[in-house]
């Protein structure tokens, strides 16, 4: 009993807390020497020993959020410009974590986190609508605190950034549509072949709600 | 996203990050489409620093918005990173695109 006090009060070295107000204030919780940043409405359900074990690998960050900050505040930009300050990498480099990590981050809260249907965003009216959606599903309090976790891992020769939804996931069984409709001139479609273009490797996982992006430096 | 508006020159110059975020601006591109003048719209890109998939689908529905109303949307001055998007999602035979 007293040991769980202690945990409260005194938080696992390397965890800080993002008030999920503004990209200013998340950057400042991004700041060194955070390894792992957790936005101040899922603190309580951090789990100190995952924290305690992520710290481990030599270079590593992580940022747990909210859907709802997710979906309002650019964080991934706010979390590269952070890895970048504890390693640095090239402008080429930086412009393809950014833009791969962005469509990861993307089909996190749209299609993993909100269940968005990603045809809707194929007319004006539709994107109108698919907003409309969205700001409905985030007044629910279960959906607009659904976690996405950005993890971003790094040595001298390679960086990967996974990113990871608590949606559901795809059945596996019914067959991807991917093949059959490509983007052209629709106006979704197109991340996958960004992910791609971008990133060494990627990875999908765990039905989908997991992306894994290597970069090789 | 900034968006700044020539209306008597046809011109809408973007600037900063065109993102998931950006629906209001995206509303607002909208709207001024339907108030230029002339029948070919520029959307000036040069000072856009950072586009992904959700950015450069509306600007394809801005597109389509454009041609519902006899208007030619062109795209000027890609640079860096939009850019690059622009080569690898092949956006240049979706669009015309200037240099």
């Amino acid at each position: 009993m007293q040991v769980d006090q202690a945990r409260r009060v005194k938080p696992p070295p390397g965890l800080s807390c993002w008030d999920g107000q503004s990209v200013e204030t998340l950057k400042e919780a991004l700041s060194p020497p955070a390894t792992t940043c957790v936005e101040a409405d899922l603190i309580e359900e951090c789990d100190c020993g995952d924290v305690i074990i992520e710290q481990r690998a030599p270079g590593q960050l992580t940022l747990i959020v909210t859907t709802r900050s997710a979906y309002r505040h650019s964080i991934v930009k706010a979390f590269i410009a952070a890895i970048e300050r504890r390693t640095a990498f090239s402008e080429d480099l930086r412009d393809r974590i950014y833009s791969s990590a962005q469509e990861a981050l993307m089909n996190a809260v749209f299609h993993g986190n909100l269940r968005i249907d990603p045809n809707l965003r194929d007319s004006l009216e539709g994107l109108l609508a698919a907003q409309e959606a969205i700001e409905a599903k985030l007044t629910s309090p279960e959906v607009a605190r659904a976690k996405i976790r950005v993890v971003a891992i790094w040595n001298a020769t390679t960086l990967n950034v996974v990113v990871q939804d608590s949606g559901k996931g795809y059945d596996a069984a019914v067959p991807s549509n991917r093949k059959s409709r490509q983007p052209g001139d629709h106006a979704s479609g197109r991340g996958l072949d960004i992910l791609e273009a971008f990133s060494d490797k990627v990875t999908v996982s765990n039905g989908g709600t997991t992306v894994s992006l290597e970069f090789r430096r | 996203m900034q968006i700044t508006v020539d209306r008597d020159a046809g011109r809408i110059a973007v600037a900063g990050e065109f993102t998931f975020n950006d629906h209001s601006q995206f509303k607002q591109m909208i709207i001024e489409l339907f108030e230029a003048k002339g029948s070919t719209i520029t959307i000036d890109l040069s000072k856009l620093e950072f586009i992904d998939s959700a950015g450069l689908g509306m600007l394809l529905l801005a597109r389509d918005e454009a041609r519902k109303n006899d208007r030619q949307l062109i795209l000027k001055r890609p640079g860096g990173q939009v850019k690059r998007m622009f080569c690898v999602t092949k956006f240049n035979t979706l669009f015309t695109v200037e240099e």
